[in-house]
Order: structure tokens, then sequence, then C-alpha cells
């Protein structure tokens, strides 16, 4: 068995049996990375040297016989939207290039405890922009499954790295989709947990309230073990919630007869390509063979949701990035991409006086709405489901020229974001010779039950 | 043409934290070398995020409850956009919609000037000015800054003037802020137009800034009300703008590049969820208020029989206030009134911070007996009090009797024992008529 | 709907080119003509929800402070411990 293509409990399992040392699995995956990334492009920055230490550390800890986190010798990669302590971090712009944090993210300090093993900094679009890593001011991040199509974005490289055995998992942020998208498109496994579930101190921020940390993973157990790892509130983030319950594990296996699991009608029609429909409605069955009661919800506002984004989030990027100044790190604010810049624009545009009130007042009642829509479904059923993307990855180049065409790319992922849900791509078939993703929505903080979903439904796929 | 002066005053106090509004810095920075007390929150680095200081936030309500604020039980923070040097995040957080306190109004001599709001934000950074450059101390950004916004409820300089002082003894008596208008810890802007006598509307407005004291505050006021009133006479337009008032040359000064105004965009900090200020913990606060200065000073008039002029000498200063109760407390067992301890206190110019209240009452009952001077020690005195006092000596001169009681008592007055008066009363009438 | 570019660029502090300005005025056109659907929806936007939760004591403990060293690590042009910008005459 490979032993880079191994889950994060198999690892566990690996090093606990002696199969193979922490530093012997780590070297492995540094092989693989000089193998292959050369041309995937999913790593910026790699932290070779001082991986391999860390895995040095964990073989004495099992020598010893001490204490073993979570996720002890796990080799894993940090989307580079989030700071690490003297490790560059570039946000995938020039305008951050050779920019080394003095300080952690709080994800990347629980990793550091639960003793993973960083090897380096993922490729993303520019700041988080985009749907298929083309927005990168350095080199674009193929996809592994076809290296002439997209990976996905914004967390294209996090995506491409575990897809290609890069990285067992890899911490990636999703803001209107990013997560799951790539997820989807890669034929791996995205988690965006509840806004407020994990502390965003230390993520670039793209649009605060839209932002949420999550992993990308080989499979839904490991999606659930890395939660674990990374969620609770934080003192440095005033937007993560105190007081709920971080066990995603314990019940994962337990069957799911009787779940209420809702279509959402609106994501079925027009725009969704033929094969992907087939993929998805092909897994609803098996959904139904598990024991679920399946019926069609409605969300009606759910036209407007792509609307709403593409004025709420350039609004909050728009503020966001006015720190980057270039006078306390970073370049000349020059030195961002295109993307970058007219998402600034569009931002302090429908912010600006006079458009306040018919953009932006707007679309914050509009999101009110959507965020009904999904407390009235929740009231009816415990997940709704649908396809994560329209299509499967597209070719290279293909959608650059069109801006509009290719936001739609996230209508079905951004309505999660406006309303805090959960939700979770896991992929569900084939079309084009490519994966399709299929994407279950739970309701605020009970990840567990999703990804119980999840988790059954990737075993009856799998079957 | 006669012309009404409308004043307004935007007045900043910095608050003794310990820590800074939206990070653990310390924010105790005065003095400190530059950049020493920064962390990726107030340095605005990739990925910081605020989390608000819950002491500031009692604070702010606090000194809008001294001043009949409304305190809503809901608050929230905004962005406020714009870039500059100072301002790390391009943006500041501060207050826009809902303050922490509404309302409210300011007991300024015989009036009540009306306050619009009480809010709570952050400091910026500071610049110093260096060649060609611009050098920039983020010590002081992200410290917490009140601003007390009055309406445009003020006509003349010395109510302006006596009404940022009141804010200051306020903020200092509640003990939220040094509110020191020299280390910058109290700051006052001036908003000021002029419209003709009785007219209901109101004149464009201009704004007035570097204000480095109360003099500069009353001074600049006078000067603007000079300045408009000379080109709205002349039939010109007064240009909204702001102004600095330059020390120097006495004058309010353009500031360039203000034609277009700030467009803010204000829109709510979603970094923060919106704060809760719970009635009962507002109730706890108003309980906490100390007796503030105006019903003090009333208090030691009615309770003790002072002068106004005594009172308000001991009401100004809370720790005053206290050492003086705290001296009739332990005098009352002495059969010495309060009246003497005022005396002692304010002719003595007692070092209040060296000498206890009953080490004080100790010296007065000492002094009672009747003093015994050296040679020459009572003419000197009576020799400064009668060039102090020509007035007094005139009058005596013209035949004013009282006159030579009243340089007696003044003499009195600079000796805590007591003095023969009769003697004294020689004495001096001896000294004037040398002088006929 | 046309957006004044000149003006927002300048808000936005961002030096675009004519290019640029050209490109993004397109694009931006397009999207805003998207997105106006927003004002299709009617009704009230509910008042904020304050949420009571740990506020943050006043103290100095857990702090991130930085060495002036740190705080300076990713500039060049830092002097004597300060931040240095090309000179802004503008007092504010």
């Amino acid at each position: 068995m490979k032993i880079n293509s191994l889950t994060i409990g198999e690892v566990g399992q690996g090093l606990v049996d002696k199969d193979f040392s922490a530093k012997e699995l780590t070297q492995n995956f540094i092989d693989q990375i000089k193998n292959k990334d050369e041309s995937i492009h999913s790593y910026l920055a790699t932290n070779f040297d001082i991986a391999l230490s860390a895995a040095a550390r964990v073989d004495t800890l099992i020598d010893n016989g001490e204490k073993l986190g979570k996720l002890a010798g796990v080799p894993a990669a940090i989307k580079d939207v989030i700071v690490t302590k003297d490790l560059t971090t570039t946000a995938s712009s020039k305008i951050l290039e050779n920019f080394i944090p003095p300080y952690n993210a709080t994800v990347v300090s629980k990793l550091e405890e639960e003793h993973a093993i960083i090897l380096g900094k993922n490729n993303s679009d520019e700041f988080a922009m985009g749907s298929s890593n083309e927005n990168s001011a350095y080199e674009k991040t193929v996809n592994p499954v076809d290296p002439t199509r997209v990976p996905g974005g914004s967390s294209g490289g996090s995506a491409a790295a575990v897809a290609a055995d890069m990285a067992v998992f890899s911490l990636a942020s999703d803001t209107g989709g990013s997560i799951r998208q790539p997820a989807a498109l890669c034929g791996v496994v995205g988690l965006k947990p509840t806004y407020g579930r994990v502390s965003r101190f230390g993520l670039i921020a793209m649009a605060s309230s839209l932002d949420q940390i999550g992993p990308i993973t080989h499979n839904v157990e490991d999606a659930a073990i890395v939660l674990e790892s990374i969620a609770g509130d934080d003192i440095y983030d005033d937007t993560t919630v105190a007081n709920k319950p971080a066990d995603f594990t314990t019940d994962l296996k337990k069957d799911i007869k009787g779940t209420k699991v809702g279509i959402v009608k609106e994501y079925f029609g027009e725009g969704l390509d033929e094969g992907s429909k087939k993929a998805v409605e092909d897994t609803i069955k098996k959904l139904e063979e598990l024991g679920c009661d399946i019926e069609e919800v409605n969300l009606p506002h759910s036209e407007y949701a792509l609307a709403v984004y593409y004025i709420v989030m350039p609004a909050e990027v728009s503020t966001n990035l006015a720190r980057f100044d270039g006078i306390r790190f970073g370049k000349s604010r020059d030195f961002f991409g295109d993307e970058v810049k007219k998402r600034i624009i569009l931002g302090t545009f429908v912010l600006s006086s006079g458009y306040q009130d018919k953009f932006f007042a707007k679309a914050n009642l509009a999101r009110q709405l959507i965020r009904d829509d999904f407390d009235m479904a929740f009231e009816k059923v415990d997940v709704l489901v649908g396809p994560t993307s329209p299509t499967v990855a597209w070719k290279i180049g293909e959608k650059v020229d069109d801006p509009l065409k290719m936001y739609l790319s996230d209508i079905y992922t951004v309505s999660v974001n406006l309303a805090g849900n959960p939700a979770i791509s896991i992929p569900c078939g084939i079309d084009q010779d490519m994966p399709v993703g299929f994407q279950i929505i739970g309701k605020h903080f009970e990840e567990a039950k999703l990804l119980q979903v999840a988790h059954n439904l990737e075993g009856a796929l799998k079957a | 043409m006669i012309w009404d002066m409308v004043i307004g005053l935007e007045i900043h106090v910095e608050l003794a934290t310990e820590s800074k509004m939206f990070c653990r810095c310390s924010a105790r920075y005065f003095g400190s070398a530059p950049n020493t007390h920064t962390c990726p929150v107030c340095l605005a680095l990739p990925g910081a995020l605020p989390v608000p200081n819950e002491k500031a936030i009692e604070y702010t309500a606090k000194i809008g409850l001294a001043f009949e604020s409304e305190i809503p039980t809901i608050s929230k923070f905004d962005r406020k956009n714009y870039f500059y040097p100072d301002l790390p995040k391009g943006y500041q957080i501060s207050q826009f919609d809902l303050p922490v306190a509404v309302g409210g109004a300011i007991e300024v001599g015989e009036r009540k000037v009306k306050l619009n709001r009480v809010h709570l934000e952050e400091d910026t950074g500071k610049l110093m000015h260096a060649g060609g450059e611009t050098l920039i101390d983020f010590n002081r950004s992200g410290v917490p800054l009140v601003e007390i916004v009055s309406e445009p409820d003020m006509t003349t300089a010395e109510e302006a003037r006596a009404y940022a002082q009141k804010v200051q003894q306020t903020v200092r008596y509640l003990g939220v802020s040094d509110a020191d208008m020299e280390k910058g810890s109290l700051r006052v802007d001036a908003n000021i137009s002029l419209k003709p006598e009785g007219s209901e509307t109101l004149g464009t407005k201009v704004e007035i800034k570097n204000l480095n004291s109360f003099r500069s505050l009353f001074r600049a006021i006078e000067h603007e009300r000079d300045r408009q009133r000379t080109a709205l006479e002349k039939g010109e337009k007064i240009v909204q703008e702001t102004r600095g008032w330059d020390e120097a040359l006495g004058k309010t000064v353009s500031q360039r590049s203000k034609e277009e105004a700030h467009d803010y965009r204000y829109f709510p900090e979603p970094d923060l969820l919106p704060l809760g200020l719970d009635p009962n913990k507002i109730d706890e606060l108003k309980s906490t208020l100390p007796e503030l200065g105006g019903a003090k000073l009333a208090r030691f008039c009615s309770e003790y029989q002072l002068s106004e002029y005594d009172a308000e000498i001991l009401a100004r200063d809370v720790t005053l206030a206290d050492y003086f109760e705290e001296a009739v407390r332990v005098g009352s067992d002495h059969e010495v009134s309060a009246k003497q301890i005022a005396n002692e206190i304010i002719n003595r110019k007692v070092d209040i911070a060296e000498v206890l209240p009953a080490a004080l009452i100790e010296s007065i009952i000492s002094g009672r007996k009747t003093l015994t001077l050296g040679e020459g020690e009572l003419e000197k005195v009576i020799a400064e009090v009668l060039i102090d006092n020509e007035g007094a000596v005139a009058d005596f001169k013209k035949g004013k009797e009282n006159a030579l009681m009243f340089l007696v008592g003044q003499v009195m007055r600079k000796f805590p024992e007591k003095i023969d008066a009769t003697t004294l009363k020689e004495k001096i009438e001896r000294e004037l008529n040398k002088t006929a | 709907m046309k957006i004044d570019i000149d003006h927002i660029a300048k808000l936005a502090n961002l030096n675009l080119s004519e290019d640029q300005k050209k490109k993004f005025a397109h694009d931006l056109e397009e999207i805003l003509e998207y997105v106006d659907k927003v004002e299709k929806v009617s009704g009230k936007v509910k008042p904020p929800v304050a949420v009571h939760k740990r506020t943050r004591p006043d103290s100095t403990d857990n702090n991130l402070t930085l060495a002036p060293e740190d705080a300076l690590s990713n500039t060049t042009s830092a002097k004597n411990g300060f931040f240095v910008t090309k000179g802004v005459f503008d007092e504010n």
C-alpha cells in the first residue's frame, strides 16, 4: 500500500505498529512532492527541514511511550492564506511575496499541539478570490485527475495536494465554496464548518462574515478528526461561539436510518450539467437505501444568493484589504492582481455614498431572507443535499474571460456561507472521466450529524 | 448685521485602561520607545482580529451616565473607512448609528449644553514628520478613545471653554482618564458657524483642530468668529472645511485637500458581535458613579458653610475633596470647624500627599495659641499685602474705614495661627499713614 | 449602471492604468447589472441581536505583543524603531 495514500487513522495505526516511522512517512511525502509538484504546482512554499525535525520528535514520543496528539506524525499542508509563523505566507499574491508572519494562526497552533507535520503552504487563487486557481499570482495549479483542467478554487492547491497524495490533509478556507468546490472537482472531501466553529484568527481575511477554515481530506472520517482538532472558541476571535460540544467522531459510524433528507429543488434547475445531475440523483437513491426519508424542499430566495454574495463579499474585501498599504509589510497596492483590484473597486462602490442603500443594504436584507429559508427548511429536515458544482472541472483558460460565468460556478455553494451553515462535499461519481461532488448541508453547529450522514453515504458509494 | 455664533465641540478622551481597545497590548504607552507596544492586531497584520475591552465599554457607559445620557441595551461597532498612514487597517473601528450612549447634557454655568452622543472607538498611531519622510509609531494605535459630541448648542468662546473644562473635570472624577491636553489624552475639536441674529437656519460650519489648551480653544473660537464675520460681511461664502489653529500666528489656517469630503462608507463591523448592555449592569454602573463635581460643590457650600470660592477649590479635585472631608471628620472630634480646615488647606497650601488629615488637625489645634512672630516677619507680610491690594489702600486713603478691616483680614489670612487683631490694625494703620 | 471609476479608485487608494480602468468598468457594469436583482427584495431588516458572550477583561495577560524587531521585521525601510513612509503633510 502506498503510504502516502493513507488516511489519518491508517497513519496512526501504522506508526503504532511500527510499519514505518514518522520520519520515513514525512520523507515519503517530501519525495512525492519533489516528483509530482513541478507539474501540479500545488505548493508555494515548503518546510521540509522543519517537517523532518518535527517528525523526528514524534518518533521520540512514540519510542518513549508518551501521549500522542490526534494528528501525530500526519503530514499536512496549509493554504497560503493562513499565517504560519516564520514561514512565508503570500495569499498567493505578489504583494506579500516574502512576507514572513511573526505569529501563528490559531488553527496552526492547534495542529502543532496535535503533533501534525506541516509540509508547506498550498497555492490558491490570489487572496482566495476565484473558482479555478487561475488567479494565483504564481504558477497555476492543475487538476491531478486531468492536468489540462482546473482544480477549482480558491483552494485549488489544497485539493490538488490531497488528491495527488502530496499531503494527508490540507487546511483551507471557504468563503463562497472555496473548500467544497475544488474538493468536488478533484475528487476529494472538503468540509466547511459552521460560521463561528473554527477560529479565523490568522486567516487573511477575505469576507469576515463568510470566511471559515476547514479541512480537505481523503475521506469523511479524516475531516471529522481534523475538525475536532481545530474547532473551538478562541479568545482572539470574537465571532467564535463558546459552549459548542466538539465531538465529531464518536457517532460517526452510527447508521442514519430515519434521517430526514431534503433535496433542494432550486439546485436542480437550469445550469446543472446532465452528467453531474445524474451522478447526484443516483447518490440520492443510495441515501434512500440507507433508510433516509427523502423529500423536496424549497429555498425560494436562492436566485438572489449569487447577487448577494457579489455585493457583500466585495464590500468586506474592500475594507479587509485596505491594510495592505506597503508601510508595515508587503509591497505597494500596485502589486495586487487584476481580480483583486476589481473586487476592491466593486466593494468600494457598493459601500459608497449614494449606493450603499441600494446595494449593500438590500443585499443584507436578501441575505436575511436566505438565512430564513434555511432555518425554515431545517424545521422539516436534518440535512439538505444537492450537487456541489454545476459542472465537472473545466479546461484551463475556458472561463477566464467571462467573469460572470466564472462566478456562476459557485451557485450551489454561496448560499451556505451567507446563512452560516456547515456543509461538506464528497465524491459521488464520475462524468466525462472527471469527479462529481455531492454537497450535504447541515444545521448550525450540527457537524456531527452532517459528518455521520456523509460517512455512511461515502461507505455506500464505495461499496 | 448682528451675527450669532453656534459652536459644537467634539471631545476625544483617551481611556486609562490597562490594555488597548481591541487587543491585549498595554495601553500605557506614554513615553515608551516606538513600536514596543504593538501586536498583530493593533499593527493590522494580515489575519489579525479585534476583541473588545470590557472595561472600555463600561467606562464609556459611565461617562454617558455622568452626563445624563441614555444607555440603549444594544450598541455596535462600525468600520469608518479612510486611508492615512497612522491608521493601519485603512479603517477605524468606531460607532456610527448605535453608540454606547445617546443624548445627555452637561451643566455649564447656568445652562445645560445638550449632548448628541458618547461613543467608543480606537485611537490611531502617531506621526512624526522628518525631512521629506513621515515616521510612524503605532504604540498609540488601538488605545480606547471615547468621543463626546455636543449638539451645536454653545454660543460663546467662554461657554465652550467652560464646557471643555467640565468634561475634563468629570472624566477625571470618574477615574476613567487623566484627560491631559498636553499629553494628548484630552483633545478638543470645535465646529463653528455664524448665523444672522435670530435666524433658525444654521450657517456653514468650519471645523477647527489642533487645539492644545483651553486657552487655544478660547482664542481660536474668537478668531474664527471674527474671520467668518469679516468674510460674511464682505458677502463671501464660508467654505465648509477643516482649519488648523496656529498658536504662533494666532489664527486658523485652511488645511489643504479637504474640498472632497470624506466618504467614510460606514458599515457594521463584521468581526465584532453587537454589544448587549444589560440594564442591570447599567444600574450597577450608575450606583458606582462618584458624587460629581457640581453636586459636591453645592453640598460643600450647604453642609460645611463654605464660601463658593472655597468650595470650588476643594471640590475641584476628587482626591482633595476626599481629603478635606476626612479632615472634617477628624476635626469634628476636636472642635475644629470645616471652615477652619478649609482655610488651613487653601491658604497654607498644604501638601495633602505629605500631611495626613490627622496631622493637619493637630497643627490647627496647636496654632490656636496666639502667634509670636519674629521681628520684621509681620512687617514683611504687611508690606506684601499693601502692595497686593492697591485698591484697598487707595480706598483707605479716600477715607473708607472698611478698607482697613479688609487689609487686616488679608494679613490674618496669611497666617494660620491667630494674631491679635487690635495690634495688627494699629500696625497696618501706621504703615498706611507712612505712605500718605 | 456606470461607475465613476476614477472617483472609486481614489477612495480605494488604487492606481489603475487606463487599460485597467476600461476593462474593470466594463466587467463591473456587467456584474452590477446582475446583482441589481437584489433591488426586488422587500422587507424589514431585523435589528442586531446582542449576543451575550464572554467579553475580554481589561488585562494584558495572554497578550500578543511583539518585540519591536518582530513588529518591524517585514519592512526594509524602518528608521530608529519607526515605520517610514513618504512625507504626509496633511494633518488629520
